[in-house]
């Protein structure tokens, strides 16, 4: 039947699509690790039962069209009460699996977050949409690092950190804008709250640049926020 | 059953109290919104095909873009989709008396209300991203009419859901069981409880932006307050609300499945109670969308866990589904390609959830496209897809005709189609780190973006198949009979029509008639008037922000609306005290009974409102430094003799009671006088309070008050509490005017019933109220 390779066609040109877009993010920092790992576990676990979730109804529809001739065996009234069983206690082991594989990188952030540890290093979201920097310098006084702006209008600010060496982040909002420090290839974002400051402390291990983005939505100059770290 | 006039009397399509039709009502206004909440879908999409501008000139029109959008898809379509099926369908599949919902009149309001909900959103220009977190949505430009615009679409749900569990709960004929109810009336139901539950938190959160914005208060003042307690209670009707667009939907398509694989639905029991496990849990796991906000370890470990359980039920119901479809004969006509689209976009919106649930994931994905690809997986692959599914299955009953197959059949894959390669897109995008709500992004996301443009134009086009497909129907033949339209070999079924049933055990011929009622949408009209006269007195107005108390006694515009609003309730009191009691009261002898759940339902919703009011300013005092000894800036003595005056007026309400139900008219009345009279007295005591605090300077709402915090919370409670009181007293008023017309009997009495046990409800309130804020 044609109508049905269409369907058939689809389904696995979709999985295609996805199997292609799961991808690992390396990481490079010191919570990385865990987070690549906890990632591909978790997208094979979805493979898994998105795969059964397709080929089943795939099959059934194949199997039980109208077209197709033939007696239908239902299933009887003991097997479905097994079955129903059977599918909670299903559900409920997927979960059970995924809790088992997620609990333990539950402290992850929090001992580093709690550890307080690092050199301070402030970072400033402004009233006026840019990152300011809040650095260290060698000499014990402190830089502080102002955006440059492109004819886009985009505002880069750019510091540079040592690589293998602890940090500790904190955020601090001057404006009344809340936003949120993220730097995708590190896998963390904190928010940056006005009123209350959150902190975390983080050792890059790999030099490289680092891009910074503002991922809570903070009016007008949101997507124009960035700034880049350069690790060496 | 539609006659095809309908939509050609303006009048009928605005006084019919008829839930069917009110259901089409409620399609073709969700049909209006989707095509405007689409197109801005559309600009969105053309504007990231690059990062440059393309479309919107700056970052402020595209941020109102997505706000609009997704405020409009949600509260506008998806929400008012699930009531049109719920209107179109309950009274039907649960036998209802006369055909119809337990309250036609407050149907209409409630559906009126939705078209006004419309124009103030669509209008409103707000650019604060439908979560509108404080301090953005209290400095920004147009939320006050945003504002107003979704508590009339939360009002309105808010009225649907409480007909709704009314029908189901009272108006069900006897002979329809709970356990062989259509799966769809459940997830009406369960909704329906969420609905009453999650709203009035939801009003509460926006009036308070709307107070902060307009009367000064300081409720999430970042140097005063803390404004992340606003995402608390924002999430805490949100997530419901995710829920509340997804249970009719599992209904729908439940039924879907079965009748298009001619089977039954597989594990209906376990159906039932997955959807009712799914409404409970959904108000324990709002702080998932917090993860990144630094909120407490321990508390995210409860979260994370209580996520994981929510996700359980969803599951056994993915497998039950498939199950549904096993030995079956399944044909495959448009309704159910779309209902087994529904599984598979369903199970990976489950599936991209999963990740986002787990903390160290989300710490990276939160506020990526990877959650915008998780919700529309969700709620525009999932939730409207079962709406389309059953839109097209119940399309030959609704106009006698049936939709062309063909273009139902491209909508479906240019639909699907679409869907996937816009929201895998999406999923992509989030995973490489591409924050959501971008007016521009650095170049290397563009190739996913440009894909996730052509999956959105391929929607867009579906759009046209399916009004191809609508169109087409219409203009073809009707069919010979609506007995199965599909060759399913079993149509849609519902139970016996209750008037039927009647004529055949008791042989009497129930009249099914629908009244036409014009004083309910110009009531649900009448209601615009305040909210333009507040609007009027925010600076500048709708569009600007403004603080109200300055502009007083300035705005024309506003004292106008107002005035109107009052000569209306005039005209209205007026018409219907003097109205036939029969007509306020529609209910036929085999109804009768228990008919105080009406106002249980409805205090429970107030139950809920003052619960979020007080416990969110409880939050705010615990998180707050500096706070005051109440006896050093409020006269506690004071208000205990204004409290005693209210319990009395509990004591004189009771009294007027006994006395209706003994007969006694006179003594009636006298008590029921007394009762306004000392409601009228303490609102003239608070009045005077107010005015004395305001001379006092510690607790106002001026700019150099003592205490700011307090101020806020103070007159937020005691504020609230006193419009119920007004409101209280105007029903008393009412109900007054209509006894000395000789409204009442002794047989006859269940307004003053109703009205009473609000009173006392208002008066345990006060109770309440005096203890947490003037004496602790
Ligand atoms: C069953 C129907 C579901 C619906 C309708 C739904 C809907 C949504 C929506 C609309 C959001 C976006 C909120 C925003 O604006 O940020 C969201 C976020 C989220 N959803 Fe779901 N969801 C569903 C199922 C699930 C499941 C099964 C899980 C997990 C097991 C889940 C976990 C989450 C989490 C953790 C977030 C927050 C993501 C973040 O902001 O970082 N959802 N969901
Ligand atoms: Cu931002
Ligand atoms: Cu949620």
């Amino acid at each position: 039947m044609r109508k049905n390779s269409k369907y058939k066609l689809t389904l696995l040109g979709s999985l295609f699509t996805l199997l292609m877009g799961i991808q690992l993010v390396s990481g490079r920092s010191n919570l990385s690790d865990s987070y690549d790992r906890l990632f591909n576990i978790v997208t094979w676990i979805s493979i898994v039962v998105l795969l059964f979730v397709s080929v089943l109804m795939a099959r059934f529809v194949l199997k039980y069209r109208e077209e197709v001739e033939g007696a239908r065996s239902p299933i009887g009234h003991t097997m479905a009460k097994k079955l129903e069983a059977g599918w909670t206690a299903l559900a409920i082991f997927i979960i059970l699996v995924l809790m088992a594989v997620s609990y333990p990188t539950l402290s992850d952030l929090d001992d580093t977050v709690a550890a307080g540890t690092g050199e301070k290093l402030i970072i400033e979201g402004t009233a006026n949409w840019e990152w300011v920097f809040h650095v260290q310098n060698s000499t014990g006084g402190v830089d502080v690092i102002r955006p440059v702006v492109d004819s886009n209008n985009v505002k880069t600010t750019t510091m540079t950190l040592e690589v293998n060496k602890e940090y500790n982040f904190i955020f601090w909002a001057s404006g009344s804008w809340i936003h949120s420090f993220f730097v995708p290839d590190l896998n963390i974002k904190m928010d940056v709250n006005p009123g209350t400051n959150n902190s975390i402390s983080l050792t890059i291990l790999e030099p490289g640049n680092y891009v910074v983005l503002c991922a809570e939505f903070c009016g007008a100059g949101h997507s124009q926020m960035r700034g880049v770290i350069i690790v060496e | 059953m539609n006659d095809g006039n309908f939509f050609r009397s303006p009048k009928r399509m605005l006084g019919t109290t008829n839930a069917a039709e009110l259901g089409l009502l409620y399609f073709a206004t969700a049909f209006i919104n989707l095509l405007i909440a689409g197109t801005y879908a559309l600009l969105i999409r053309t504007e990231l095909w690059t990062p440059d501008p393309i479309y919107f000139d700056t970052a402020k029109d595209y941020n109102v873009a997505f706000t609009i959008h997704g405020t409009g898809m949600i509260f506008l379509v998806v929400v008012p989709l699930g009531a049109g099926f719920g209107n179109y369908l309950v009274p039907k599949m649960v036998a209802a008396d006369n055909n119809d919902m337990y309250w036609p009149k407050w149907n209409n309001v409630a559906f009126w209300m939705l078209p006004i909900a419309s124009v103030f959103i669509w209008f409103s220009q707000a650019p604060i991203g439908w979560t509108a977190y404080p301090p953005l949505s209290i400095l920004m430009p147009g939320v006050d009419m945003w504002i107003v615009g979704l508590v009339f679409a939360g009002t309105s749900s808010s009225i649907g859901a409480i007909n709704f569990v009314l029908t189901i709960w009272k108006g069900r004929a006897p002979y329809v069981k709970w356990m062989s109810m259509d799966l769809f009336v459940w997830g009406t139901l369960f909704t329906s409880f969420l609905v009453i539950i999650a709203t009035p938190v939801l009003t509460a959160a926006l009036v308070m932006i709307l107070l902060d914005r307009n009367f000064n208060t300081v409720f999430f003042s970042e140097s005063l307050s803390n404004p992340i307690l606003y995402q608390h209670v924002f999430w805490f009707y949100s997530h419901p609300a995710v829920y509340i667009m997804v249970l009719p939907a599992f209904g729908l398509i439940s039924t879907v499945i079965a009748k298009f694989s001619r089977t039954q639905v597989f594990g209906y029991s376990s159906m039932v109670i997955a959807m009712a496990g799914i409404a409970i849990l959904s108000v324990s796991v709002w702080a998932h969308h917090m993860y990144t906000t630094g909120i407490d370890p321990f508390v995210r470990i409860f979260f994370t866990s209580m996520t994981f359980v929510i996700a359980i039920p969803s599951g056994i119901k993915v497998f039950n589904w498939l199950t549904t479809m096993y030995a079956g004969r399944i044909k495959l006509r448009a309704p159910m390609l779309f209902a087994l689209a529904f599984i598979v976009m369903f199970t990976m919106g489950g599936i991209t959830g999963v990740y986002i649930n787990i903390i160290a994931l989300d710490l990276n994905l939160h506020d990526t496209y990877w959650v915008v690809g998780h919700f529309h997986f969700i709620v525009a692959a999932g939730t409207l897809v079962a709406m389309f599914a059953s839109f097209y299955y119940y399309f030959p009953e609704i106009t006698g005709k049936m939709y062309d197959e063909k273009m139902a059949k491209l909508h479906f894959w240019f639909w699907f189609g679409g869907n996937f390669i816009t929201f895998v897109a999406f999923q992509v995008l989030g995973m490489e780190g591409m924050p959501r709500r971008y007016y521009t992004y650095p170049e290397e996301f563009q190739l996913w973006h440009q894909i996730a443009t052509i999956g959105a134009y391929l929607m867009g086009i579906s759009i046209i198949f399916m009004a191809i497909s609508i169109h087409r129907g219409l203009k073809s033949e009707k069919l010979e009979s609506l007995d199965d339209p599909f060759e399913l070999g079993s149509g849609y079924d519902y139970p016996e029509p209750f008037a039927d049933y009647i004529k055949r055990e008791h042989g009497e011929d129930l009249v099914i008639e629908h009244k036409l009622s014009i004083w309910a949408p110009a009531g649900a009209f009448s209601l615009v008037l305040p909210f333009l006269g507040l609007l009027a007195f925010t600076e500048g107005g709708p569009f600007a922000r403004g603080k109200a108390l300055e502009s007083f006694s300035g705005s024309l515009g506003g004292n106008i609306f107002i005035v109107l609003f009052l000569v209306y309730l005039g005209f209205f009191f007026q018409k219907e005290s003097s109205a036939h009691i029969g007509e306020l009261n529609p209910v036929d002898k085999y109804r009768e009974g228990e008919r105080h759940w009406e106002i249980w339902v409805f205090l429970a919703s107030e139950v809920i409102f003052f619960t979020a009011v007080i416990g969110v300013s409880q939050a705010i005092k615990w998180n707050s430094l500096t706070w005051p000894d109440t006896n050093d800036v409020l006269s506690v003595p004071y208000t205990a003799v204004l409290t005693f005056v209210l319990i009395i007026s509990s004591f004189t309400m009771a009294t007027s009671l006994e006395h209706v139900k003994n007969g006694d008219m006179e003594k009636f009345k006298k008590y029921l006088l007394f009762t306004i009279i000392l409601g009228l007295v303490f609102l003239t005591g608070q009045i005077i309070e107010y005015a004395q605090l305001a001379g006092e300077g510690d607790v106002t709402l001026a700019d150099n008050a003592t205490y700011p915090l307090f101020s806020s919370i103070f007159y937020l409670q005691t504020g609230f509490h006193g419009l119920h009181v007004l409101v209280g007293v105007l029903f008393l008023g009412f109900v007054y005017l209509r006894a000395r017309k000789g409204g009442y009997s002794k047989d006859n009495h269940t307004y003053v019933e109703l009205i009473g046990l609000y009173w006392h409800f208002v008066d345990l309130v006060w109770i309440i109220l005096f203890t947490v804020v003037y004496l602790i």
